[in-house]
């Protein structure tokens, strides 16, 4: 019986729960009841939280951080010039403009997936998509490497989305989707005609009736649903749901950050990292911007500039910047050639990333494009400088937070690590 | 069992089985031999000889092995069991009067023959149909396919099951799906993949050969045989076609089209025009020959689904078995490689030569399971088959599926009866009986129950299945608050379910014991009922809100969440 991967008892069990639908012991709550992993790993890293603002549909980088005034390829709108060479944004940035210096600009990631589903894959967890495989994605990574599981919120909230399973990491790491930030949360209160009283009343008999379950078939599966209602439990009551919500939050932040969907999701995430959940994702869709991209753009800009730019004020002022990794990014750019719809189609070749925050080195920008865009020699050779793929983004990820990145993971029975092996590190990028 | 050397233990087992089961296959040839009309059953011929080997196997292995294994499980458990698995939901009420625990149920047949007669029952209802199609549809495409492919692939599937299609023959139709929705809905499988070919390629091996080669796209599979050049061999079968969709709205389908395939000249033509110069090779190296009017995915239907191919008939019951027993002969269920050898290979081979020689008959190999001591054992267990996972001596708690729950919750707010019940014509409103108006009312709400469950249980999973097989009910907050808030588990919803048992049942005792029938599947036992007379003293009577708090408190136990 040699294998290259030896499983031993828990391992196999945890194997056969995963695989087979066997709750043969718990493998719910892995980490708070096995044990081992209970207590929060110490990193070398002094990133304690990390916001991923996705732009969905692929953000046009001609549009955004690399134009191309005056040329062909360009969008017909004036740009900013800022103090740090290279970052000059279109002019609907005005806000950010102003924060070049806390700002790392990445003109050169780079990858081959061009379409819309593989490449959001790809870029939120650095690996391409593979059918028999779920890799987890930035916040699932982010949550089991920092996360407390006694938490009172959830270790990763997405704001807006579609939920994105932590895969092989468990459940326990999926994110926490709230489809109307701002809203009411669904199933988060008590059902009509139900309060506090007549649920615990509920759950005290739930208690009772499971005695003889428990003695019957094994105490470690109604132990970790127990573990799972005590936690929702813990969430429906704690003070902290109010971080959820932006009744409390003072008039003049509010109107620092300005208005709309993309606005609140702001003022949550910073709330949330405030109040101490290590990782949230906020989305803004609309990116794909096949006509009418000049319009489209300079709108999705006006929602944008201001919140990100009052969320970096804000984070700096709490003193929380330094320790809050903030990624800027969507899932490819756009062609350099414009359609005759004022559009442009999808263009994974090169597309813009801009980080700031704990770790980055800011002030700088990483890599450069070609005058028109094209970034191709008279033999079609790819003249992009200094490329990031997705993975070296991850791999950098990893190791300004100090991730497991040797552990070897398991799924199924296979190893998986959580960094593709092959990726570089950007040096440059962090300090 | 635990303190022996492996080795040896293995040795034993092997020989064990070996013994048994050549004694099996000799009988079983013999028999073939002789050239009277009326032979005893072959291979293929009669699962109750397949029922009878695992129990006769694997009772020895237990007492070679110093294992006692659980005890046969009570009625009231086998019944909840079975309709889990067979039809995915509990059984109602009247369904459990009828099977009548503990005693004669109303055809007169009692113990072994009552439950087999049970098997036969569940698998000739609709509901079974349609709870494998859900089933297989979320294990071949998974929960975040497409919603169109996910129709028409489960209406293939809800059909093929009805009538108990071979499954050779249901995997040829999926692998070669040719023509448009919706007159074939078997294009729904290909469709999902959005012409990404080596996802077909990679799933379609995985799913119905249990090889996983898709780690080989990119690099040769670090700890088995397989290259890169395997994987492109099998992607090539799919690179003469292409899945399309024509047309809008009401009027939209979808399609499989074919480049004519006339010789292998001008298959490896056009394959090395797209850029890629693999030739289209069977998995195992055999490489793919010209046959006079088949294309290349016939072919590969034709190998996958031929009696020679092992793989594809190890992998069926394989999954059959982890579907029903918990835990298959390999682990993860879908993962065969010379690393993760079979717990028991002979068994397997065994079982999968009886399963291919029945025509491939899917409710064969679900009648042996099901009816063998293997399926019917306890949870409970004792000291020497607690750390059992490996010999089938006792059952294991199974997490019931997202479409099970789902099913389960129906059945609890009456959606499922009055499901059933319910026929109207395709009229217009003006034109129906009183009846139909009524009936239609009813549906409307159903079919919005329906969706409101759906799209909670979409949001409470999230999906993967491919991963997690079996849905992952175990620890997204979300879902437990789902089970708690959700406002179909408020009164409002429940007051219709709870009322209709108030009026019918008139004791405390009854209510509770027709609670417990609709919710769980099964009677009360003592002990529930003395924790309940306790439990509503204490909240000060029995009045409609303590039996709407009854059932919403068991809707959010463990028990109702699991098979067991």
């Amino acid at each position: 019986m040699s294998k290259p991967f030896s499983l031993n008892r828990r391992d196999f069990l945890r194997a056969s729960a995963t695989a087979g639908g066997v709750i043969a012991t718990s493998t719910f709550f892995s980490h708070n009841i096995l044990g081992e992993e209970s207590t929060v790993r110490k990193r070398n890293s002094k990133i304690n939280h990390v916001i991923l603002l996705f732009m969905e549909g692929g953000p046009s980088q001609l549009e955004t951080f690399d134009p191309k005034p005056g040329k062909e390829t360009g969008a017909p709108f004036k740009v900013i010039e800022t103090d740090v060479p290279g970052f000059t944004p279109v002019e609907h940035f005005s806000e950010i403009a102003k924060r070049a210096g806390d700002l790392c600009l990445i003109k050169s990631m780079s990858s081959r997936e061009g379409n819309h589903s593989r490449a959001s894959y790809l870029l939120r967890t650095g690996y391409i998509p593979n059918p028999t495989l779920k890799h987890p994605s930035l916040g699932s990574i982010v949550a089991q490497q920092f996360g407390d599981p006694s938490f009172d919120l959830p270790n990763f909230v997405k704001l807006r989305g579609s939920p994105f399973p932590a895969g092989y990491l468990g459940v326990e790491n999926n994110p926490f989707v709230i489809s109307r930030p701002g809203a009411k949360i669904e199933n988060l209160d008590y059902a009509k005609g139900v309060d506090k009283e007549r649920m615990d009343r509920r759950m005290r008999l739930v208690k009772e009736m499971e005695k003889d379950f428990a003695k019957e078939h094994g105490d470690e599966a109604v132990e970790a649903h127990k573990a799972m209602y005590e936690k929702a439990r813990k969430l429906m009551d704690s003070p902290l749901r109010k971080k959820f919500y932006l009744d409390d939050e003072p008039d003049e932040i509010r109107k620092e950050y300005g208005t709309g969907q993309f606005a609140d999701s702001c003022i949550i995430a910073r709330r949330l990292i405030e109040a101490g959940v290590p990782a949230v994702e906020v989305t803004l869709g609309g990116w794909d911007t096949h006509d009418d991209g000049f319009n489209r753009c300079k709108n999705l800009i006006g929602q944008l500039d201001k919140p990100w730019a009052a969320l970096i004020n804000d984070l700096k002022r709490r003193g929380l910047y330094d320790s809050t990794l903030v990624v800027w990014m969507g899932e490819f750019g756009r062609t350099p050639k414009l359609t005759n719809t004022e559009g442009r189609g999808h263009w994974p070749g090169n597309f813009c990333a801009v980080l700031g925050g704990g770790g980055v080195k800011t002030g700088q920008v990483i890599g450069e494009t070609d005058e028109l865009g094209y970034n191709r020699d008279s033999k079609n050779q790819s003249t992009l400088k200094d490329p990031v793929s997705p993975a070296d983004l991850y791999k950098t990820f990893g190791t300004m937070m100090d991730w497991e990145m040797n552990k070897e993971f398991e799924a199924g029975n296979r190893p998986v690590w959580l960094v593709d092996k092959e990726a570089k590190t950007v040096d440059k990028l962090y300090k | 069992m635990m303190k022996r050397s492996p080795i040896l233990a293995i040795l034993a087992v092997l020989a064990l089985v070996c013994g048994i089961l050549s004694q099996y296959t000799v009988e079983a040839q013999d028999h073939k031999k002789s050239d009277t009309e009326a032979a005893p059953p072959a291979l293929g011929q009669d699962w109750g000889k397949m029922r009878d080997g695992l129990n006769d196997l694997f009772g020895q292995l237990h007492k070679d092995a110093g294992i006692k294994p659980s005890k046969i499980c009570d009625d009231d458990t086998f019944l909840r069991r079975a309709y889990l698995d067979l039809v995915g939901r509990p059984p109602l009420p009247e369904e459990i009067e009828d099977f009548n625990p503990g005693k004669k149920d109303s055809q007169g047949n009692k113990g072994q023959a009552k439950r087999e007669a049970l098997i036969d029952t569940l698998l000739a209802k609709p509901d079974h149909a349609e709870h494998f199609a859900d089933w297989w549809t979320v294990t071949m495409i998974g929960r975040d396919a497409d919603g169109n492919s996910r129709k028409y692939l489960r209406q293939y599937l809800q059909g093929a099951f009805a009538e108990n299609k071979p499954w050779s023959q249901m995997v040829y139709d999926l692998v070669a799906a040719e023509g448009r929705t919706p007159e074939n809905p078997e294009v729904g499988y290909l469709m999902s993949f959005q012409n990404r070919k080596p996802d077909m390629a990679g799933i379609t091996s995985k799913v119905f050969l249990g090889k996983q080669i898709q780690c080989a796209q990119c690099h040769d599979h670090p700890y088995e045989d397989v290259t890169t050049d395997d994987f492109e061999g099998m992607e090539a079968f799919f690179r003469m076609f292409n899945t399309g969709a024509r047309g809008d709205g009401a009027n939209r389908y979808w399609f499989t089209k074919d480049l004519p395939t006339h010789n292998k000249h001008e298959v490896s033509n056009r394959i090395r025009m797209q850029g890629k110069y693999m030739f289209p090779t069977y998995l195992g190296r055999e490489t793919w020959e010209f046959e006079e009017g088949k294309n290349l995915r016939q072919s590969l239907a034709t190998w996958m689904t031929s009696p020679d191919n092992a793989w594809f008939r190890n992998m069926t019951v394989n999954r059959y078995m982890a579907y029903f027993l918990g835990m298959g002969f390999v682990t993860p269920v879908d993962d065969f490689n010379a690393m993760n050898e079979p717990s028991f290979p002979v068994v397997l081979e065994m079982m999968g030569k009886d399963f291919a020689a029945s025509g491939y008959d899917t409710n064969y190999l679900i009648r042996a399971i099901c009816t063998s001591e293997l399926y019917q054992r306890e949870v409970d267990t004792n000291r020497t088959n607690r750390d059992d996972y490996k010999y089938y001596s006792r059952s294991y708690v199974k997490r019931l599926t997202p479409e099970q729950i789902q099913r389960s919750i129906m059945h609890v707010v009456g959606v499922q009866r009055l499901n059933e019940q319910t026929f109207i014509r395709d009229v217009p409103e003006s034109k129906m009986t009183d009846d139909e108006k009524k009936a239609k009312k009813i549906n409307d709400q159903v079919n919005g129950w329906k969706s409101h469950i759906a799209g909670s249980m979409r949001t409470a999973y999230g999906a993967d299945p491919q991963f997690y097989e079996f849905g992952d009910f175990d620890g997204s907050i979300i879902q437990a608050l789902m089970m708690m808030n959700a406002d179909l588990m408020g009164p409002a919803n429940l007051k219709n379910t709870v009322r209709d048992i108030l009026e019918r049942k008139k004791t405390s005792g009854d209510r509770i014991h027709e609670i417990f029938m609709t919710v769980l599947g099964r009677r009360p036992s003592k002990m529930d009922l003395a924790i309940l007379t306790g439990t509503f003293a204490k909240w000060g009577g029995d009045d409609e809100s303590a039996y709407t708090d009854l059932m919403v408190a068991l809707m959010n136990t463990t028990e109702f969440i699991t098979n067991h």
